[in-house]
């Protein structure tokens, strides 16, 4: 890569802190971050427009995704309810 | 070593018992057991397996048993005679994740009705073996019962060791299809198209593992367990899943008016 293109993509991406945080959004979304890493992105996402915009979509994204959750079969969950509470009951029989 | 387990996994029926072959790697020196000590030895340990819905008393060859049916208050209650503490150990951990496990095991099956089966046989396990259970992380620990049980499932059904990358992907593809049809899309609540179609765009690996944590509500670890892979590769997979999906949806013009 010349050292034009190089200039160009640190750029686009918007600079070393942008690129830092861009590998730390998705676990700062997920809460696995410690309390420093966390404030430190926090403080970035507001200042920083472009990454307060990918943080956006992320967070849409999760949301999404985790709407999209199918129901479970009452009738499934109903037969193993069952068959856990005759296990357990046919433990105590025994002793 | 205990070779218990790995002598009844074939995939042949002997006086009522499902066994299975010895793996490759035992030792050549190993005596073959005779069918009556084998059955011996399998109601000893409990690792005989089952024949499918036949011995245990909460599945009765009927399927579904009439009480499974009562309201709660209408069934028999068995436990009535002071429970053990055992009992009431098994009861508290697996009833609150009940619906976890379906959900979990819906992700490893073609069906509703496999995924049953598993989670049956990952409480059957999971009461066996109670005693050694430490009482930390009871999801985890279920979730890698249930992915040992799954491995006996597959295994039971191909038995090869060795599996190439294509037909693995090829195998979570098949169990987590894309659901981009329009009766799926409409069958599926509060589920935005464009969700839908960023996630069948991942592969099959990524797919799964978006599935498993942001659908389904599994943590890094849970789903690690559930995979067995480690908790980074999960991390480092569902993070490309979700950049895929971005990167697909920032084309899509009602990606970001959705709210």
């Amino acid at each position: 890569m010349r050292p034009r293109d190089a200039l160009d993509m640190f750029r686009r991406k918007g600079g070393a802190r942008c690129i830092e945080i861009g590998r730390l959004v998705q676990s700062y979304l997920d809460g696995t971050l410690d309390a420093d890493a966390t404030a430190s992105v926090a403080r970035h996402l507001d200042a920083c427009r472009r990454c307060g915009l990918a943080a956006d979509d992320y967070r849409r994204i999760k949301f999404a995704l985790n709407r999209s959750i199918e129901p479970l079969p009452a009738e499934s969950l109903l037969r193993l309810r069952a068959f856990a509470a005759d296990l357990a009951a046919e433990h105590t029989t025994r002793e | 070593m205990s070779w218990g387990p790995f002598r009844f996994e074939t995939t042949t029926i002997e006086n009522g018992l499902e066994t299975r072959p010895p793996l490759a790697f035992l030792p050549s020196n190993v005596p073959e057991m005779s069918a009556k000590e084998m059955e011996g030895f399998a109601s000893f340990t409990g690792f005989c397996r089952r024949e499918k819905n036949t011995e245990h008393p909460a599945a009765s060859s009927e399927g579904v048993r009439p009480e499974t049916l009562m309201a709660d208050d209408m069934k028999p209650d068995v436990t009535e005679s002071s429970p053990t503490e055992d009992s009431r150990r098994f009861t508290a951990i697996v009833a609150p994740e009940l619906d976890m496990l379906l959900r979990a095991a819906r992700s490893l099956s073609d069906n509703i009705q496999d995924a049953e089966d598993l989670v049956q046989d990952t409480l059957f396990r999971a009461f066996r073996s109670l005693d050694r259970f430490d009482g930390r992380h009871p999801r985890a620990w279920l979730l890698t019962i249930m992915r040992n049980a799954d491995h006996n499932r597959h295994r039971r059904r191909r038995p090869t060791l060795l599996r190439h990358e294509e037909t693995l992907n090829a195998e979570i593809d098949r169990r987590n299809p894309p659901s981009s049809s329009a009766e799926d899309v409409a069958t599926r609540p509060m589920t935005a198209p464009w969700v839908t179609n960023a996630l069948d765009g991942l592969s099959p690996r990524l797919r799964q593992v978006a599935h498993l944590v942001d659908v389904d509500g599994l943590t890094y670890d849970e789903t690690a367990a559930l995979l067995d892979i480690p908790a980074g590769t999960v991390m480092s997979r569902l993070h490309r899943a979700r950049r895929q999906m971005r990167t697909r949806l920032e084309r899509q013009p009602d990606f970001r008016s959705e709210q």
